[in-house]
């Protein structure tokens, strides 16, 4: 069979129709989304390997988390996810009005992480739990807050993709900056799945 | 709304939140007792099921399922390298 040739400014998949293979949003996004989640995975090791030398005492410091407001955070981003899938396909769609309402949603809700995250911060802070209390508070507040940074430029790349998102944007490029963004916004959630286990529930 | 409620997106999003309730579980009750073994058992547990959710959100949400084989291969060979890593030295201890 001959390969297809893949377009890279082919008309996005949408769901249900037939699709080639082809990269979401511009490849450029692809090798930054990369590079942050190699960044993580280190992150994320360095974490567990020092947690390895203080079991007892990462356990101690751990426990002393709120994991309500950890998992009410994990909902947000997951529904928040679910609010950019939708907006992508609305978008490709033409539904212009419905994707810029599910962008909206899917801001809120990240707002909403941060509100939770600031509510945190201070509950730490004033039961006076410093970034230089111990190893586990170090490394608790070096990865929420490195991640906290990703959420907010997230929420700016959301708020310029809805404001690119105009009438008539499914057959332009400015679709495939929509769509960057909007892998990137994923990649802030995935990143957030991993994180809160660890530091939340990792007995 | 058929656009945005038809796909793949709610499944997808209804399957994490599952997966997020058993995390949940897992890390707070003593699913498996309460010996050394049963919180191993739990925080192996607790791991798979992050990067099985990390699986989905890249294969559905970030659409990877529609890109070029060198993608899929590199996100699921980080997928493979950090979890197996994290279980190292979780198990390592």
């Amino acid at each position: 069979m001959p390969m297809r040739h893949v377009d890279p400014m082919a008309s996005a998949p949408l769901e249900g129709g037939e699709c080639v293979a082809r990269i979401p949003g511009e490849a450029g996004i692809w090798v930054l989304i990369l590079g942050e989640m190699s960044v993580f995975g280190l992150l994320f090791a360095t974490f567990l390997f020092y947690r390895s030398k203080a079991a007892a005492q990462f356990a101690a410091s751990q426990a002393l988390l709120d994991r309500n407001i950890g998992m009410a955070n994990t909902l947000l981003l997951l529904t928040s996810s679910w609010f950019v899938a939708g907006a992508i396909q609305a978008l490709r769609r033409d539904l212009t009005t419905i994707g810029r309402g599910c962008l909206a949603a899917a801001f809120a809700c990240g707002a909403g992480f941060v509100s939770l995250k600031a509510i945190e911060y201070s509950e730490k802070f004033s039961a006076g739990i410093t970034i230089a209390g111990d190893d586990f508070f170090m490394y608790y507040f070096v990865l929420t807050g490195i991640h906290l940074l990703h959420v907010l430029i997230g929420l700016g790349v959301l708020a310029f993709a809805a404001m690119i998102s105009v009438r008539g944007v499914a057959n332009t490029g400015r679709m495939r900056v929509i769509e960057g963004g909007a892998a990137f916004w994923h990649m802030v959630d995935l990143l957030w799945i991993v994180l809160f286990p660890l530091l939340y529930f990792l007995r | 709304m058929k656009a945005i409620l038809g796909g793949l997106a709610t499944p997808i999003w209804l399957l994490l939140v599952a997966a997020t309730a058993a995390s949940w579980l897992l890390g707070t009750e003593q699913l498996f007792g309460v010996t050394a073994e049963a919180v191993r058992a739990s925080g192996i547990s607790v791991l798979l099921l992050a990067f099985a959710k990390v699986r989905l959100v890249v294969r559905y949400f970030m659409e990877v399922r529609h890109a070029p084989l060198m993608l899929k291969l590199i996100l699921d060979g980080w997928i493979v390298i950090v979890c197996g890593t994290l279980l190292g030295l979780y198990l390592g201890t």
